[in-house]
Parts: C-alpha cells; sequence; structure tokens
C-alpha cells in the first residue's frame, strides 16, 4: 500500500510537472510535446491509477467521486456554451457556421450508420442501446479541437488567414451538435412519457433538458447580477454547475448537453459573462485535467473488440471529416477563399469528445459501455497524433504557411 | 433580495426534485451531485443572509446544513451525506493545510509564553471542572449505574477529556473570514492546534486507565497509550515530508497548486485510511495516522521551513471558500440534532460548564503571561468551538467501552453540536472586541451593473 500510494503521488507530480514544462520550458521533440498538449499522458496517468493496475480509482471510487465527475462534465459544457456568443459569432462570415454545420453532419452520419450496423452485429444489443451507442461515436466524432491548430500556429510562420480563420471558427463550434446528438440520445432512451402523453416521448424529455438548461442560465444570472466578489462568483458557478448536472443526471439526461444551455443562456443575457468566462478560463485546466484522469482510470482496453473497431472508427471519422469539408465546400463564396480539403485540418478530436463519451459512461447504459469508451478514447489519441501532419500539409498546400 | 430570490428558487428546484414522479427511471448515484451543489449554493446564501446580522457566515453554513439536511428538511438524506464523506475528508484536510499555514513562528514566538500558560490552564480548569460536574449531577446521567462509583469516575475522566477538544478548523474559518491577523489570532489558532494534539495524548491515557479500573482484571493498556504517541509522532513525521513534497513542488512547478493540494489531501485521507487497514490485516497493528495532524505539520513546515509559504497561503486563500462552505454544510448535516431534541439538559449543562471553565482558565492563562486586559476578557471566548478529532475520538469510545459507550458517545456528539453551533459566533465577538478583525470588502468586485 505504501508503494501504491507512493508510485500515485509521483504519478500525479510527473503529470503536473511534466504538463507545465511542456509549455513554458522545455523544448521536447515535437513527438512527445504533441502528447503533453493533447493530455494524452493524463488519461495514461488515470490508467495507471485504475481498476486495470492500481485499482486507487476503482469502480466503487470513482462512483464516489461522481460529484466531481459531474463538476467536470458540467464545466466543459458551461465553458463552451458561454462563448457561444451570438453578438460576437455573428461577426464571422454567414457561410461559417453553415460550413461547420454541414462538415459536422456528414462526419455524424458516416459514423452512426456503419456503427449502428456494426454494433447490432457484433452484439445482442436492445435497439434503445444500440441507438444511444451509436449516436454517442456519432456525437464524439463530430467534434474537433484546437490543439493541432495551435501547434501549427506555434511551429510555423503563417502566411494569410483565410482558411485557419475558418478552420479556427468551425473547430470551435461543431461540438454544438455533437452535444445536441447526446442530448437527444439521451432523451430518446426514456421510455415513460413526462407530460402524461404517451407520445413523442424523446422529445418530451429533451424539452426538459432545455427547461434545465435555460432555469439553471436564469439562476446563475439572478445570483450574479447583484456584486459579488471572485470567491462569491466561484461558489455560485461552481455550486449551479454541481446543481444542473445532479439534477440532469438524476433524470438520466445529459449534464453536458444542459450545462452548454446554461452557458448559452448566460453567454446572451446581459451580465456577468465575461467575468463567469474569465474564471472558468482559470478553472478550465485542472477540471481538464482531473477529467482526463478520470476518463483514463475507467478506460479498459482488454475488451477485445474495443482496438479494433477504434481502428474502424477512426478511418470512418477521418473519411467522414474529409467528405464533410467537400461538402461544405459548396458554401465557398469565393470572397475568402476556403477549401474542400477542408476536413483534413478538422482531424484533431480532443477534449470535448472525451468529456461526451465520460457523460455517456457515467450512466454506464448497457453491456456495450466499455467498448464505447474504448472506440473513442483510442480514437482520441490516434486522431491527435496524426492532426498536425495533416493540418500542416492542407495549410502548406493552400499556401497559407511558409515551406 | 437577489440571494434570496436565488434560495427560494434553488429550494424549489430541489424540492421538484424530490417529488415522486412515478414510473420513471432515475439515476440515484446523481443525488450526491445534486445534494453537493444544493448544499453548496444554498449554506452560502444562508451564512451571506446571516451575515446580515453579524452572525459569523460559518454559523450560517452550519445552520444551513442542520435545516436542509436530514434533521428538518430531509432535502438533502442521511445516506447523501454518508455519500459526500470523501468531500468532507478533502476539505478538512485542505482546511488543516490552510491552519498549519496560518502560523508563523515568527509571529508564533512572541506568543510561546501566552499560549503555553492558556493551555496549561485550560487543562487543569477544564477538565476539572467538567469532571466535577459530571461527578455531582451523575444520577442524570442514565447509562450510569446507580452506586457505581468506578464507572462515574471514568464517565467524568473522558467527558472532562472530551471538553478539552477544539477545532482548528472552525477556527481557521472564523479567521479567514474576519481576515484576522494579530497577536490574539496568532495565539488563538496556536492554542486551539495545541489542545487538539494534546486532547488524543490524554483522551489515550484517560481511555488505557479507565478500561483498566472497569475491569479491574485487566491492567492499564500502556500500549494503547503508547500506540496513540507513535501514531501523533509519525503523523508528524508523515506531516514534514509532505511539507517538503509541497514546497518542492511550490518551488519547481508552481502552477495548479491548488489542484496539487487537492490531490494531495485526497492522498493523505486515502493514505491513512487504508495504511492503517493493511497493518492491521497484514500484521494487527493499530496505528492511525490522524490525517487533520499531518496536514497541519505539512502546512506549518511549508510556511515556517521553505520560501513557499507565501504562495501556499495566497494560493489556499483564493479558493477556500467553497471549501469551508461544504465542510461547515455538511458538518451541519451530519449533526445529530435528535440526540440533542431527546436529551438536551444534561448536554446543555455540560456546554454551560465547559464555556465558563474554558473563560476562567483563558483568563488566568492570559493573566500569568501578562497580557492585555481586552485578552483577558475575551480569550475564553475564542475557544468554544469543537468538531473534528472529537467525533473521531467518540468513536473509539463506542468501541472501547461497548456496553454504555454508545449513549456517552450520543451525550459527547451533543454537546459538540451545541458548541459548534456557539462556538463561530463567540470567536468572531472576541476577534472583533481585540480589534483584530478586518473587513473582506477591500476585494469585493463591483459588477458591471452594480
Amino acid at each position: 500500500m505504501v508503494k501504491i500510494t507512493i508510485g500515485v503521488a509521483l504519478l500525479l507530480l510527473i503529470a503536473l510537472v511534466g504538463y507545465r514544462q511542456t509549455f513554458t520550458r522545455l523544448r521536447l521533440p515535437s513527438g512527445a510535446r504533441l502528447v503533453y498538449l493533447t493530455g494524452t499522458e493524463f488519461i495514461a496517468v488515470g490508467f495507471a491509477l485504475g481498476g486495470e493496475l492500481i485499482g486507487l480509482l476503482d469502480e466503487d471510487t470513482i462512483r464516489r467521486l461522481t460529484p466531481l465527475f459531474s463538476l467536470g462534465l458540467g464545466a466543459t459544457g458551461l465553458i463552451f456554451g458561454i462563448q457561444l456568443d451570438l453578438r460576437v459569432l455573428r461577426r464571422f462570415p454567414a457561410r461559417f457556421p453553415l460550413i461547420a454545420a454541414t462538415q459536422a453532419i456528414v462526419t455524424g452520419i458516416a459514423v452512426f450508420v456503419p456503427f449502428f450496423f456494426i454494433l447490432g452485429r457484433l452484439f445482442e444489443l436492445e435497439s434503445t442501446e444500440r441507438w444511444t451507442a451509436a449516436a454517442v461515436l456519432a456525437a464524439t466524432a463530430v467534434c474537433t479541437a484546437q490543439t493541432s491548430l495551435a501547434l501549427v500556429d506555434r511551429e510555423f510562420r503563417l502566411r494569410g488567414a483565410g482558411l485557419i480563420r475558418l478552420l479556427r471558427y468551425v473547430s470551435s463550434l461543431d461540438a454544438l451538435v455533437g452535444v445536441t446528438i447526446l442530448g437527444l440520445a439521451f432523451a430518446w432512451r426514456h421510455q415513460s412519457a413526462l407530460f402524461g402523453f404517451e407520445a413523442v416521448i424523446g422529445l418530451q424529455w429533451f424539452f426538459l433538458s432545455v427547461c434545465i438548461g435555460s432555469a439553471m442560465g436564469f439562476l446563475l444570472r439572478i445570483l450574479t447580477m447583484v456584486r459579488c466578489t471572485e470567491e462569491e462568483l466561484l461558489i455560485f458557478v461552481l455550486g449551479t454547475v454541481l446543481l444542473s448536472s445532479g439534477i440532469s443526471l438524476y433524470f438520466e439526461l445529459s449534464p453536458l448537453f444542459v450545462n452548454v444551455l446554461m452557458g448559452i443562456v448566460v453567454a446572451n443575457s446581459p451580465g456577468s459573462s465575461e467575468r463567469i468566462f474569465t474564471l472558468l478560463a482559470r478553472l478550465e485546466k485542472p477540471v481538464y485535467v482531473v477529467f482526463l484522469l478520470l476518463a483514463g482510470a475507467v478506460w479498459q482496453p482488454g475488451v477485445a473488440w474495443g482496438l479494433l473497431l477504434a481502428g474502424v472508427y477512426w478511418l470512418l471519422r477521418i473519411s467522414g471529416k474529409v467528405a464533410g469539408g467537400f461538402a461544405a465546400a459548396r458554401f465557398d463564396s469565393g470572397e475568402e477563399p476556403s477549401s474542400p480539403g477542408l476536413g483534413f485540418g478538422l482531424v484533431a478530436q480532443g477534449g470535448m469528445a472525451v468529456a461526451l463519451v465520460m457523460n455517456y459512461y457515467q450512466l454506464r447504459p448497457g453491456s456495450v459501455t466499455d467498448v464505447v469508451v474504448t472506440i473513442v478514447l483510442v480514437g482520441v489519441i490516434a486522431s491527435e497524433l496524426v492532426a498536425p501532419t495533416f493540418a500542416v500539409r492542407l495549410l502548406r498546400r493552400v499556401g497559407e504557411i511558409e515551406r | 433580495m437577489n440571494r434570496l430570490v436565488g434560495l427560494a428558487l434553488i429550494s424549489t428546484f430541489i424540492a421538484l426534485v424530490g417529488l415522486p414522479i412515478g414510473d420513471v427511471r432515475v439515476f440515484e448515484d446523481a443525488r450526491s451531485t445534486l445534494s453537493f451543489g444544493f448544499l453548496l449554493l444554498a449554506a452560502y446564501l444562508v451564512g451571506d443572509i446571516l451575515a446580515r446580522f453579524r452572525i459569523p457566515k460559518i454559523s450560517g453554513y452550519i445552520l444551513a446544513g442542520i435545516l436542509f439536511g436530514p434533521s428538518v428538511l430531509v432535502y438533502i438524506p442521511a445516506a447523501t451525506v454518508a455519500d459526500l464523506k470523501l468531500i468532507d475528508d478533502l476539505a478538512l484536510t485542505f482546511i488543516a493545510f490552510a491552519a498549519g499555514g496560518e502560523m508563523r513562528l515568527a509571529e508564533l514566538r512572541p506568543r510561546a509564553r501566552s499560549i503555553g500558560f492558556i493551555v496549561a490552564a485550560q487543562v487543569v480548569v477544564v477538565f476539572l471542572a467538567v469532571f466535577a460536574f459530571v461527578i455531582a449531577a451523575g444520577s442524570l446521567l442514565p447509562y450510569v449505574t446507580p452506586g457505581n462509583s468506578t464507572q462515574l469516575v471514568v464517565v467524568a475522566a473522558i467527558l472532562g477529556t472530551f471538553a478539552l477538544a477544539r477545532s482548528p478548523s472552525s477556527a481557521i474559518a472564523i479567521i479567514s473570514e474576519c481576515r484576522a491577523r494579530g497577536p490574539f489570532t496568532e495565539t488563538t489558532l496556536g492554542v486551539t492546534v495545541a489542545m487538539d494534539l494534546l486532547v488524543i495524548l490524554v483522551f489515550a491515557v484517560v481511555v488505557a486507565f479507565g478500561q483498566s479500573v472497569i475491569d479491574s482484571a485487566t491492567a492499564m493498556d500502556l500500549r494503547f497509550i503508547g500506540g496513540v504517541v507513535v501514531e501523533v509522532a509519525c503523523s508528524i513525521v508523515v506531516g514534514i515530508g509532505l511539507g517538503r513534497l509541497v514546497s518542492f513542488y511550490i518551488r519547481r512547478v508552481g502552477a495548479d497548486l491548488t489542484v496539487f493540494i487537492l490531490c494531495m489531501a485526497f492522498m493523505v485521507a486515502f493514505f491513512s485510511e487504508h495504511f492503517a487497514r493493511f497493518l492491521d490485516d497484514a500484521y494487527e497493528i493499530q496505528l492511525h495516522l490522524e490525517p487533520m495532524l499531518i496536514c497541519v505539520t505539512a502546512g506549518f513546515w511549508v510556511q515556517n521551513y521553505s520560501e513557499g509559504g507565501d504562495v501556499l497561503m495566497e494560493r489556499i486563500d483564493r479558493s477556500s471558500l467553497p471549501i469551508y462552505v461544504v465542510f461547515f454544510a455538511l458538518t451541519g448535516a451530519s449533526l445529530d440534532i435528535g440526540s440533542l431534541r431527546s436529551a438536551w439538559f444534561v448536554p446543555a449543562c455540560i456546554a454551560g460548564v465547559r464555556f465558563a471553565a474554558i473563560w476562567t482558565g483563558a483568563a488566568m492563562g492570559s493573566h500569568f503571561a501578562g497580557d492585555p486586559p481586552a485578552y483577558r476578557r475575551w480569550s475564553g471566548f475564542a475557544y468554544v468551538t469543537q468538531a473534528g478529532v472529537s467525533l473521531g475520538l467518540a468513536g473509539i469510545v463506542v468501541r472501547r467501552f461497548p456496553e454504555w459507550g454508545n449513549e456517552l458517545a450520543t451525550t459527547i456528539v451533543a454537546v459538540i453540536t451545541l458548541n459548534q453551533i456557539v462556538g463561530p459566533i463567540a470567536l468572531k465577538l472576541a476577534l472583533s472586541a481585540v480589534g483584530e478583525a478586518r473587513a473582506r470588502s477591500t476585494r469585493r468586485i463591483e459588477s458591471p451593473e452594480a
């Protein structure tokens, strides 16, 4: 036990020191830096702490850590939602959201349809379980992270900003489609009517998600509209996130979706949204670290089909992104040239996808949970590893970075 | 007004969630998250509303815990409070870091004389006063067999020992809330931590003595006393090790210090529990490291023997408020108001005697140390709070004296409940009266609309 505890302390220390050192001081080779940039090391540390190896963060402990887990999910949702300020989004060309939505929907379909059949063939699943698992895989596939773009930004001198601006916009917005798919998938799992009539039960629950998110946004707005200190603001934000995550989880709805909605309400109503965003930006890294540790801890890569299916998922996702990029190129106005190869710049997957699959894991909805977690985690790591290469090639081809 | 509206809204939400909803499937594990969020908001709002009436915020947090917890409205059921034990432990160890970090040797050294005299006077006066009261009022205790003077003496000694216990967590929370700084504050913190350490040792002696006199066939269990001494020593050694680790982290990394401390706090809570279990299972050795003492030592070490003390306190201070809110709200929710309702008279008398004795002992100690008259007058008000260690020791009483330990523990918990309600108010009053409490408003930031 002593050995284990010391080992855990060392692992945590290595993770935190390594994270900091990579960003500030050390000049690691780009491969190693990429591992740190994507947070893969935290997944590895979490995996080491989890039930598969050391056993410190076993299933029971994680169950006891449900509030922290939910806080991580909720905060991730709120951070995302609060950035969706319509006044800011309107400053971008009107075709940008269309491009973002098109590539996201194409990617989602490219992953959903094959996996709906694959899961049906490989596992004996109930219809709801099959739909949910395929929808979760589609939702995670849709999400794009900005890590590869950040790496390109740091490593190369950029010339012009047309495509990279579009890539940044799409990668910061397309997760909304993924989160909405998850919100719908969770609502559709319900079998009992909420408002008495036995029709469109899924929609009734989806409506409840929207109501909880809006009400919590309104609550946060009320609490922060009078003067409050930084510490008070921290309490209001943490408390509201926990409350909304708790209520949505209690009704087996997606806390991620509910908190995104809460963030959208806060961002688009007058008040303290900037202060809340500044506060959340400070919390973002620690929350994300804890979150990745937990993701690693619940991961069971030993599931036989997992690794093979992860490869299929990875290929389907990249194909979907590329196809989505080609489809989205139809919206080119010619004023600001994009590229039919847009999808190659959107391969990075990152944090939101991990959050989505953890949200799914938390409810442990069925026998394929571990397989789905494995598919997504392996897919995320693989995508993160190749994403910078794809992004650099794309930007070189369109002449936005110097050769 | 917004606070009241907010409180009404969240109470409505939680009441709606609790309504029966037919055959709708719910995820019971989420109850802890829901309750955690509700408690954090509700306790803070209650504390903030009561602060307008000059009541310490932590009393408000405790009150909210009692009100919304299993004792009154049951918005948070007992099972959920138990589920949140891990969060509670985490918060306690974090607060212990803060308590240790708050003790600066440079400021404690000039107060050593006062601390020494007050501790000595309080140990003697408080123990004897409560002991004498219980002997005199023995017939009021239903679990003391009439005519069994041996049992009465043991019960009196145990209650006398418990009266010595303090609550460093409450003290540090009030000091932080009042932004108090100065000789009186340093003395208060020094005495509180020293008394809590001392009570563990005195308790070991009293329990060993009690068992030997009750069961005359048994010799006094010196191993138990020795074990406690070793536990304290080991906890201090582990604490120094942890302090070194934290100062190394501050020196070499510095970033995400709050997360690092929370991780360490989790490790300490986990390590103490599992290490004790491991020693018991593998070698039949009962050695329980005290997480609170480990963290107090670590914080003290970082503050006084490394260059990271100021950084540590600045980071802890920045993120401590939610931790205090959750910790004290959970403390309130865990308090057994039922036992107080059913048998309030004896605990109320013991709490009264304890308070009078604390005041006398503190005044005597301050007098011998040559402290200013205001300190003598108010010193006694600073030491009423009680929780943490004493609750843990009450569990040992139950195990060591199975025939009547449970009923005695109920009396002890009832006394602690009263002291935990009155103590923070008394401490805030004392800090204000000696002029060491400062307003928190300097850090208040106006929102754009305000």
